[in-house]
């Protein structure tokens, strides 16, 4: 398992069965639709080309909105979330935290730089999504509370499956 | 990219159908379906209940089990009657109703001979229109969706309305189009009417709950307590109107008399 790419086709099937076949089909509850796929962007190497990223953010999102049927919107979320994540990563993780192709984890960032890390970025895709899927600014209040409820349950579930796997390989 | 994104996303608000990026397409689908196979498994007991409910309903009104009234059947002469309506039994195999825009995805498609626009109905009541159709799968608009709008009658009095989801609440819809003075009893069931060629007439609905008078556009609200429970899909009707186009073409030519 040192080949990074058949890593990286494992992280992203993973991930996405899990977002599609068992968040989507839990329907939890009205306000609550967690979204965790975005982290496949937000754990992808330090130095990658930024084009590079902008398209694996749209490519990604695109593939969700097929199974999701929305249209374009986790695509337009993901392709924001890939464009800040270079701002983010620059002033939150320190430049000499090693080698440059390393990847943002709870490690290497500790956890208080992570989860914020993690929950800005999250909460840009959650706004830019759930705006998109109900596309109205009517009912702003209900709109706001179904974003800030998925997100928080998204950023612990982010944080759980830090602990859990990546961690462990430390 | 953001421009395309953008553009996927507003286009699929702007037309009837479902966008051309949708899950009834052969690998979600296949995906969706195999998840199904295990999930299902689980639901047999359930689904067994509403069948054989269903199935004691229609026992009900079979001939059989009808009392005389004059001491002479009514004789069933099948030249009178045509088939108008053909029911194809499909399974879910993705069930959303979390979201502002509810899709369910069914294992059936246009090699089964469903097409665009056929209604889809449970035992216990409406649940959407198909939006979208691929070779082995097809995409239905729930009736959890902004754009689904239902056209449905009250049983006491026949005065008939548009049925929509307002969102929240998967258990409950409102029709909001029934003027002020038409009196409406609370406990009334709501069917459907059958004026839209999409579904059959009479299929119960729910009942009403609660109104309330709107006096600014002088109609009322009613709000309807759904028969169906749509967290527990599983086995739907996919119905077909034969004379569909017959209807269609009608209305056509109304459209081109008012021109």
């Amino acid at each position: 398992m040192n080949n990074p790419i058949a890593k990286n086709i494992i992280l992203v099937i993973g991930v996405l069965f899990f977002q599609l076949m068992i968040l989507n089909q839990l329907n939890l509850a009205q306000s609550l639709l967690p979204l965790i796929y975005p982290i496949i962007i937000l754990s992808l190497p330090r130095n990658i080309n930024k084009s590079l990223l902008l398209g694996i953010g749209f490519g990604l999102g695109l593939t969700v909105d097929v199974f999701m049927n929305t249209g374009g919107a986790n695509a337009v979320a993901c392709t924001l979330v890939a464009f800040f994540r270079t701002f983010f990563l620059s002033s939150l993780a320190p430049s000499d935290m090693g080698s440059e192709t390393i990847r943002p984890s709870v490690i290497n960032m500790g956890f208080k730089n992570y989860a914020v890390y993690i929950f800005l970025l999250l909460a840009i895709h959650h706004v830019a999504f759930f705006f998109l899927e109900v596309f109205t600014f009517n009912e702003i209040l209900w709109t706001l509370s179904r974003i800030i409820v998925s997100l928080i349950f998204s950023s612990i579930l982010v944080l759980v499956y830090q602990y859990l796997f990546v961690s462990k390989k430390k | 990219m953001l421009v395309i994104g953008l553009w996927l996303t507003i286009q699929q608000k702007n037309y009837q159908r479902t966008a051309f990026i949708n899950s009834a397409n052969t690998i979600s689908g296949g995906a969706y379906s195999t998840v199904n196979n295990v999930q299902d498994y689980f639901h047999l007991r359930s689904v067994n209940d509403e069948l054989q409910a269903e199935n004691a309903q229609l026992r009900a009104q079979l001939l059989t089990s009808l009392r005389r009234v004059n001491g002479d059947y009514f004789q069933v002469v099948d030249t009178l009657y045509q088939q108008k309506y053909i029911y194809r039994l499909a399974d879910v195999i993705s069930n959303n109703y979390t979201s502002a825009n509810n899709y369910i995805t069914l294992n059936m498609g246009s090699n089964d001979g469903v097409i665009e626009e056929m209604g889809v109905i449970s035992p216990t009541g409406i649940v959407g229109i198909v939006g979208a159709v691929s070779d082995n799968f097809c995409t239905v608009i729930s009736f959890l969706h902004p754009k689904t709008e239902i056209s449905c009658k009250l049983k006491s009095n026949g005065v008939s309305g548009f049925l929509k989801w307002v969102g929240k609440d998967i258990s409950k819809a409102v029709i909001s189009d029934i003027p002020i003075t038409t009196r409406v009893n609370q406990g009334d069931s709501v069917l459907t009417s059958g004026y839209s060629s999409v579904f059959p007439a009479g299929i119960y609905i729910g009942k009403i709950v609660k109104t309330e008078k709107d006096l600014e556009n002088q109609t009322q609200r009613i709000e309807v307590d759904l028969n169906i429970d749509y967290s527990a899909l599983n086995k739907v009707y996919v119905v077909e109107n034969l004379f569909k186009n017959e209807i269609e073409e009608l209305s056509k030519k109304e459209e081109e008399l008012d021109e």
